[in-house]
C-alpha cells in the first residue's frame, strides 16, 4: 500500500488491484487530470480491509479477480462492515460478461471494464462523487 | 391460490433461495448474501411482506403471513427481482433452479419463464 497520508481537501480514492502497473497509471493518470483527488493504490483485498482501519476513502476503485480474497468478497466484507459501508465501491474490472455486470450492479454504484480511458474514468469518478 | 400444495410462502423461499444461489456461483457467497439483502432492503417500502422475509447467511426463512400478501404485489416484487438480475439468461438460470411446481406457481401469478 502507498501513499496513505491525507493531504487537505483532497477526495482520497483508493484503487485495490494485483497488477502494479494499473495501479501505477491509475494513481498517475487520475492525479495528472485532477488536482482534486488522492489516489491511494493497494495489490490485495485484504490490504484494502487493512488500510480502511486507518484511513477511510471517498470512492474504492475495486479489482475483481484477485488471487486471495477477490473483489466479490472484498465488496462484502466493506459493506458489512458500519465504518465503511456507506464508502461508494466501483468495480474496476476485466470481466466484461452480461451476468458479471449484473451482479457487479447489485452492490456497488458504477461497474467499469478494462481497458478504459483514464478520461472516462475521471468523468465516471466525478459522477459518483457528486451523487454521493 | 394453491398450486399441488405450493404457497406463497414455500415459493418465495424457494425463489430467493434459487436467486441467491445463482449469484453467488457468479460471485461468492458473501456477496450474494449482501446483494440479497440490498435487494430487500431497496424493495423493502414498496412491498411491505418482506419484513417477513429473514436472511441468515445463505438461508431465506419466510414467515407463514406472507400466504395473505396479494397476486399483484408478489407478482410484482418477483418481476423486479428478475428485473435487477438483469439478461434473459439469468431468467433462464432460475427457472432450472426451481422445482417444475413453483414455476407454475410463478407463472400462474404472471412471470413468464419462456
Amino acid at each position: 500500500m502507498k501513499n496513505k497520508g491525507k493531504t487537505k481537501n483532497k477526495k482520497i480514492i483508493m484503487v485495490v488491484d494485483d497488477n502494479p502497473d494499473l495501479l501505477y497509471s491509475v494513481k498517475k493518470g487520475i492525479e495528472f487530470l485532477s488536482k482534486d483527488y488522492q489516489v491511494v493504490t493497494v495489490e490485495s483485498g485484504n490490504k484494502c480491509l487493512q488500510l480502511l482501519k486507518e484511513t477511510k476513502p471517498d470512492l474504492i476503485l475495486l479489482d475483481i479477480m484477485m488471487p486471495g480474497m477477490d473483489g466479490w468478497d472484498t465488496c462484502a466484507k466493506i459493506k458489512n462492515n458500519k465504518k465503511t459501508g456507506d464508502i461508494p465501491i466501483v468495480f474496476l474490472t476485466a470481466k466484461t460478461d452480461p451476468i458479471s455486470r449484473s451482479m457487479g450492479s447489485l452492490a456497488s454504484t458504477d461497474y467499469i471494464t478494462k481497458p478504459f480511458e483514464m478520461k472516462d474514468l475521471k468523468k465516471r469518478i466525478e459522477a459518483v462523487i457528486k451523487s454521493n | 391460490m394453491k398450486i399441488k400444495n405450493t404457497t406463497n410462502q414455500i415459493v418465495t423461499g424457494d425463489f430467493l433461495k434459487a436467486t441467491m444461489d445463482i449469484i453467488a456461483e457468479n460471485t461468492s457467497l458473501s456477496y450474494s448474501t449482501l446483494a440479497v439483502n440490498g435487494l430487500k432492503e431497496r424493495l423493502s417500502r414498496e412491498f411491505k411482506f418482506l419484513k417477513n422475509i429473514h436472511i441468515k447467511g445463505s438461508s431465506v426463512e419466510v414467515d407463514k403471513s406472507i400466504n395473505s400478501a396479494g397476486r399483484k404485489e408478489l407478482r410484482n416484487f418477483f418481476k423486479k427481482i428478475v428485473n435487477f438480475m438483469g439478461p434473459s439468461y439469468l431468467k433462464m438460470l432460475l427457472a432450472q433452479k426451481l422445482n417444475p411446481s413453483d414455476v407454475e406457481y410463478l407463472e400462474d401469478l404472471g412471470l413468464n419463464f419462456g
